[in-house]
C-alpha cells in the first residue's frame, strides 16, 4: 500500500469496527428486549438486580442532586442579579433540574456506579467459567444474566430520576429560602406552577432511555469480554465511556424530539 | 453414545484442533491427555456445543448437535470446570440446586436444599457448607461443591476438564477417587480433560492423547504402560 493511501486504510479500518461494533450492541439489545418477558422465570435475580442498580444508587444519585440543585439556585441568584432578574431562580432551578441536570446527573451517576459493576460482575463470570456453566445448566445467559439487570434499568431509572429531581428541587429550595431570601412558600408555588407535564414526562423517558443504555451496554461488555484480568479491565471502561457518551447524545436527541420549535 | 467425526478447530488462522475423531460408548469413561495447549479443553468445550467446530460434527445417539437439540443434551449431562465455575453470588447449595431451582423442572425451595444436601453429602461436603457462598470454601472443597452440581439430577454424560488442577496432590487423589465412584454409580459416559497421568490412571477406562491438536495415541489404560509412543512414556515417567 502506498503511503497515500495509509491514512485512508486506517479511517476505514476504524470505521468498520465502529460500524460493526454499533450492530453488535444493537442487534445485542433486541435480543435482550425480546427476553424480557421471559424475566418472570427469574424473579429473585430480578429483585437483585432492582436492588443493585436501584435501591442502592439511591444515596449518590441524591446526594448529587441536593448539591446540583443548590450549587444552581446561587447560580441562577449570581447570573440573574447582573441582569436584575433574580426573581427567576424558581423557575430556572426547576426547569433546568426536572429537564435536564435530574435525568442527566442521574444517568451519569448510574453508569459510573452501575454499569461498571454490572460490567465487571458479568466480565469476570465469563471468565470463571460461569457463563458457560449456566449453558451446561440449561439456563440461557441472556435470559438469566441480561435481561434481569436491563428490566431493572428500565424500571428504577426514571424512579431514581423522580428522587434525583424532588431532592435537585430541595436543594435549591434550601439554599433559596436560607441564603437569597426567598419566602418558602411562594417558591415552591412558582416552581410547581412553572413546571409542565410535558417536563416531568421529558425527565422520566430520559430516566428510561438513560437506564436501558447504561445497563445494556453494561452487559454487553461483559458477555464480550476478552481473557483474564486485562478483559475484565477493558470491559469496564468500554462500557462506562460508551454509556456515559451515548446517554449524553440520548439526551440531545430526546430534547430535541420534545422541545424542538 | 457421543461419536465426534473428523472435528476441526482454528483460532485466529491458527489450527487448534485437525481431524479429530472420537466414540463415546455408553457408561465408558475416556482421558483426554495432553501437554497444556494442546487443544483438550477446546475439545470438550466442542462436545459440549459450547463451541462450534470449523469442521466436522457431533453426533448425539446418532442425531447431530444442533441449537435446537442442545438444551435437551445439556439436560442429560453434567459438567466439572476447571476452576469449578460455581456462582459466586449464591450459596452453595443454590449453587448445587440451580437446575433445580431455575430450571424446566422446578422444585420448591425446600425440595431442592433438601436434594442439594444429599449431593453434597455424596461428595463428602458437611451439611453447614451449604449456606456458604463459594468465595468461604477452599478450592478442594469447590471442586467438591462443583461434583455435586455435576451429579445432580443424575446425568448420563459427565465431563470434567482439569478436576484436579491447583490442588494439592492428597486432595487431588481425593477427588479423583469420588470421580471414579459417582461415575460408576451412575452408570454414566466421562470424559475427563486432564494432564495428570495417576488421575488418568484412577478415572479412565482409555485414554487419547493430543499433540498438536491431532490424535497421537489413543488405546485403554491397560496398555499405556506397553504402549511405544515418546510424549506418552514421558508422562509415565513424571
Amino acid at each position: 500500500m502506498t503511503p497515500v493511501l495509509a491514512p485512508l486504510a486506517f479511517i476505514g479500518r476504524g470505521t468498520r469496527r465502529m460500524v460493526a461494533r454499533v450492530g453488535n450492541v444493537t442487534l445485542f439489545s433486541l435480543a435482550v428486549l425480546i427476553r424480557l418477558p421471559a424475566t418472570a422465570r427469574f424473579p429473585r435475580e430480578v429483585a437483585r438486580a432492582a436492588l443493585q442498580v436501584g435501591w442502592l444508587s439511591l444515596p449518590v444519585v441524591g446526594l448529587t442532586a441536593v448539591f446540583t440543585g443548590a450549587a444552581l439556585a446561587l447560580q441562577i441568584h449570581a447570573g440573574g442579579t447582573r441582569l436584575s432578574a433574580e426573581a427567576v431562580v424558581p423557575q430556572i432551578v426547576a426547569i433546568g433540574i426536572v429537564r435536564e441536570l435530574g435525568p442527566v446527573l442521574v444517568g451519569l451517576m448510574v453508569a459510573a456506579r452501575v454499569t461498571s459493576s454490572i460490567a465487571a460482575e458479568i466480565a469476570t463470570m465469563k471468565v470463571t467459567e460461569q457463563i458457560s456453566a449456566l449453558v451446561t445448566l440449561s439456563t440461557d445467559p441472556m435470559t438469566y444474566l441480561a435481561a434481569p439487570r436491563v428490566l431493572a434499568g428500565l424500571v428504577t431509572l426514571p424512579l431514581l430520576v423522580a428522587v434525583g429531581d424532588v431532592l435537585g428541587l430541595f436543594g435549591g429550595f434550601a439554599v433559596a429560602t436560607a441564603q437569597l431570601g426567598f419566602a418558602p412558600e411562594a417558591y415552591v408555588r412558582t416552581s410547581w406552577n412553572f413546571l409542565t407535564t410535558a417536563d416531568m414526562a421529558l425527565s422520566l423517558t430520559k430516566g428510561a432511555v438513560f437506564g436501558l443504555i447504561a445497563v445494556t451496554l453494561a452487559c454487553h461488555a461483559g458477555m464480550n469480554a476478552g481473557r483474564g484480568a486485562r478483559g475484565v479491565g477493558q470491559a469496564v471502561t468500554s462500557a462506562v465511556q460508551s454509556a456515559a457518551i451515548l446517554i449524553l447524545a440520548a439526551n440531545v436527541a430526546l430534547t430535541a424530539l420534545f422541545f424542538a420549535p | 453414545m457421543i461419536r465426534l467425526e473428523h472435528i476441526a478447530k482454528s483460532f485466529g488462522g491458527t489450527p487448534v484442533l485437525e481431524d479429530i475423531s472420537l466414540d463415546l460408548a455408553p457408561g465408558t469413561s475416556l482421558a483426554v491427555l495432553g501437554r497444556s495447549g494442546t487443544g483438550k479443553s477446546v475439545l470438550a468445550q466442542i462436545t459440549l456445543g459450547l463451541l462450534a467446530p470449523d469442521a466436522g460434527r457431533v453426533l448425539v445417539e446418532g442425531a447431530p448437535l444442533t441449537r435446537r437439540t442442545h438444551r435437551a443434551f445439556m439436560a442429560r449431562t453434567g459438567v466439572l470446570f476447571q476452576g469449578a465455575a460455581l456462582f459466586d453470588s449464591l450459596t452453595i447449595w443454590e449453587n448445587v440446586a440451580f437446575r433445580l431451582l431455575n430450571g424446566p423442572n422446578r422444585r420448591s425451595r425446600s425440595t431442592a436444599r433438601e436434594a442439594a444436601l444429599e449431593a453434597l453429602a455424596r461428595v463428602d461436603l458437611a451439611p453447614r457448607v451449604a449456606d456458604l457462598h463459594p468465595a468461604d470454601l477452599s478450592g478442594g472443597m469447590q471442586k467438591r461443591a462443583g461434583l455435586a452440581r455435576a451429579i445432580m439430577g443424575a446425568p448420563e454424560f459427565l465431563v470434567f476438564d482439569e478436576p484436579n488442577s491447583g490442588l494439592d496432590p492428597v486432595t487431588a487423589r481425593e477427588i479423583d477417587a469420588l470421580i471414579r465412584t459417582l461415575v460408576s454409580d451412575l452408570g454414566a459416559t466421562a470424559m475427563t480433560i486432564t494432564h495428570d497421568m495417576a488421575g488418568v490412571r484412577a478415572i479412565a477406562d482409555t485414554v487419547m492423547l493430543l499433540d498438536e491438536g491431532r490424535v497421537r495415541w489413543q488405546g485403554p489404560v491397560a496398555k499405556i504402560d506397553t504402549a511405544e509412543d515418546g510424549l506418552l512414556s514421558r508422562f509415565l515417567a513424571r
